[in-house]
């Protein structure tokens, strides 16, 4: 007697795409830059026994910073305009604002200021906006980088006038800065920040390493996915029915979650959940995660580095996946809302042959194209 | 005998002594029994009319006989609730303005509010329902569209949906009530006004009773 599933609330939705790097369209360019907000970077490589150098300095040396009590007028300065949001990529977003029922502020690499506040905020600032994809919601969007967008334009006026008399409240963002010059040092807007008198450290990133030894790893190839109307194909290498996207999504997974596999499986208190079948025993493996506030940019250098890795090694498959913040309030250029989760995160498992899988979860109030 | 004798000239009938007009009263006895469809009995020549069963043509009363009230047409002609677009000036409302504080200050009893009593401040606040509100000089302090905020301006005009303003440039705006939330100051108190539980023009304001709405937002 099992209860009919009629009104059961979505909670989320998960997008997988099957391409490969060389395609001339570069689909994996736009997921990874237009996902501005990312917290954790999770990496898996089976067979290695070492991180590889390179991509650890580059996740390290990510320079984010949170800053305390800023207030908006703040992001209308002349100098910040011209020194940072037009001469790379800048980003903010509020720390300690949850997105589903307080105002959360976000300033977008492509030098737009969004300000996702609530009804009540809505009808007190005055600054023109639309009504949020999720409710009691409302988007406000603000392009800093327009050229008519200064001192004697009106827009520009009831801005200011907005930001220094209605709503002076103050918040706490984690910043970060992308020169497009090389030559500029990215710490240089903790210099700016200080030379305002604002509070500015350095984020602390958090790193986790784990090495394993004799590590049971599911067996699949580009081709083992399934989707409406194709079965899972049988190549010659994966032998019989190899695992398809759903079971190698879930075990990564556990993976990074350091789930205890080694078990019998069934029988067992804890969990019994077991490496999918078919599968083989790699040497070593390495599981490392990094939390801080990394840029699209650095995602997209990361995935550079483990596309040469990949050649170089000679590497069967890798994977990388990427956690987005769960109060930002944009994902992939839509509005992102918490309902009961916030999920917005996206695995790349790359292989041999350029190939790749790209897998999106989002929650339930999230729409990507 | 006496009897046949012709009537004295004296009492004679005065009308007899017109010639001229013999045959004009005729003439407008048929006209106003015409209906009003034709227009000159030249349309009658070869019809024939009844004129038994005429129903009189509807005579417009006259102003000040018998109706207090003016029509909607009439209104229209007199232009009451129009506002010159342009050429209204701000510091010519001040005295108005300050003629509209007297009158509060008259009709509410400002000490009120400093007492405890509870039902003080709902004498003032029936009061305020119905107070004529033409020369206050109110700010919108909250509204569902942005770009209404901040207007400041003396009340010209308060139809039923509608408040008109002089704002400080000398333009007028139109706000509409239901979408706004106004707030005036008098003598170091702030009044708020609920735009969307005030959409009544001012004169049934008098009379109506105002319900409590469940809630005041916008």
């Amino acid at each position: 007697m099992a209860a009919s599933m009629n009104d059961v609330l979505n909670t989320g939705k998960l997008v997988f795409e099957r391409s490969s790097f060389k395609n001339e369209k570069e689909n994996h360019k736009m997921t990874i830059l237009n996902q501005y907000f990312n917290h954790t970077v999770q990496l898996l490589l089976p067979g290695t026994e070492d991180l590889p150098a390179d991509m650890d300095t580059l996740l390290i040396q990510e320079a984010s910073f949170l800053v305390r009590e800023v207030p908006l007028s703040f992001f209308l300065n002349e100098e910040f305009i011209e020194g940072f949001v037009k001469s790379g990529l800048m980003q903010a977003l509020s720390v300690g604002t949850c997105v589903d029922n307080e105002n959360c502020i976000a300033l977008l690499p492509t030098g737009v200021l969004l300000l996702s506040v609530c009804t009540d905020t809505y009808q007190d600032i005055g600054l023109e906006g639309r009504p949020s994809e999720w409710p009691n919601k409302h988007v406000i969007e603000i392009d800093l980088t327009d050229k008519n967008f200064r001192s004697g334009n009106k827009l520009h006026a009831r801005t200011k006038s907005c930001f220094n008399e209605r709503w002076t409240l103050k918040w706490d963002f984690l910043v970060n800065w992308t020169p497009k010059d090389p030559k500029i040092c990215s710490t240089s807007i903790q210099n700016y920040f200080k030379h305002q008198n604002i509070v500015c450290n350095r984020l602390k990133f958090t790193k986790h390493v784990q090495k394993h030894k004799q590590l049971m790893v599911p067996t699949f190839c580009p081709d083992s996915f399934e989707c409406s109307g194709k079965q899972i194909m049988q190549s010659g290498d994966c032998g019989e029915r190899p695992c398809d996207q759903y079971e190698v999504f879930e075990w990564l997974g556990a993976c990074a979650l350091g789930v205890e596999m080694t078990g019998n499986g069934v029988g067992d208190y804890i969990s019994n959940y077991t490496c999918p079948s078919p599968n083989t025993t790699v040497p070593a493996a390495v599981c490392a995660s990094y939390s801080s506030m990394f840029s699209s940019h650095t995602i997209q250098l990361l995935m550079e580095k483990l596309r040469d890795f990949m050649q170089t090694k000679d590497q069967r498959w890798c994977s990388v996946t990427v956690h987005g913040f769960m109060d930002a309030p944009v994902a992939w250029r839509r509005d992102h809302g918490f309902h009961s989760n916030g999920d917005n995160l996206y695995t790349f498992v790359l292989f041999q042959n350029g190939d790749y899988w790209q897998i999106r979860a989002l929650g339930p109030q999230d729409n990507c194209v | 005998m006496d009897l046949y004798t012709k009537l004295p000239q004296s009492i004679k009938c005065p009308v007899s002594q017109e010639k001229g007009s013999k045959k004009k009263p005729i003439r407008e006895y048929l006209t106003d029994s015409l209906p009003a469809r034709y227009t000159g009995f030249e349309a009658l020549e070869h019809k024939a009319h009844v004129l038994d069963s005429v129903r009189k043509k509807w005579q417009k009363p006259e102003k000040g006989k018998g109706r207090n009230r003016l029509s909607v047409n009439d209104r229209r002609k007199l232009n009451i609730f129009e506002l010159k677009a342009e050429g209204l000036r701000f510091e010519d409302y001040l005295p108005l303005h300050r003629l509209w504080q007297d009158y509060m200050r008259s009709i509410l009893d400002l000490s009120r509010y400093n007492s405890t009593d509870p039902n003080h401040s709902k004498l003032n606040n029936e009061r305020l329902l119905k107070a004529d509100f033409h020369g206050c000089l109110v700010v919108v302090r909250k509204t569902k569209c942005p770009s209404l905020l901040g207007l400041a301006g003396i009340v010209l005009m308060e139809t039923k949906n509608m408040v008109k303003i002089i704002a400080k440039d000398n333009k007028i705006k139109c706000i509409p009530k239901a979408s706004c939330m106004f707030s005036f100051q008098l003598d170091g108190f702030l009044f708020t006004i609920h735009g969307n539980q005030f959409c009544v023009s001012a004169a049934q304001r008098t009379k109506r009773k105002f319900k409590q709405k469940a809630t005041v937002e916008l």
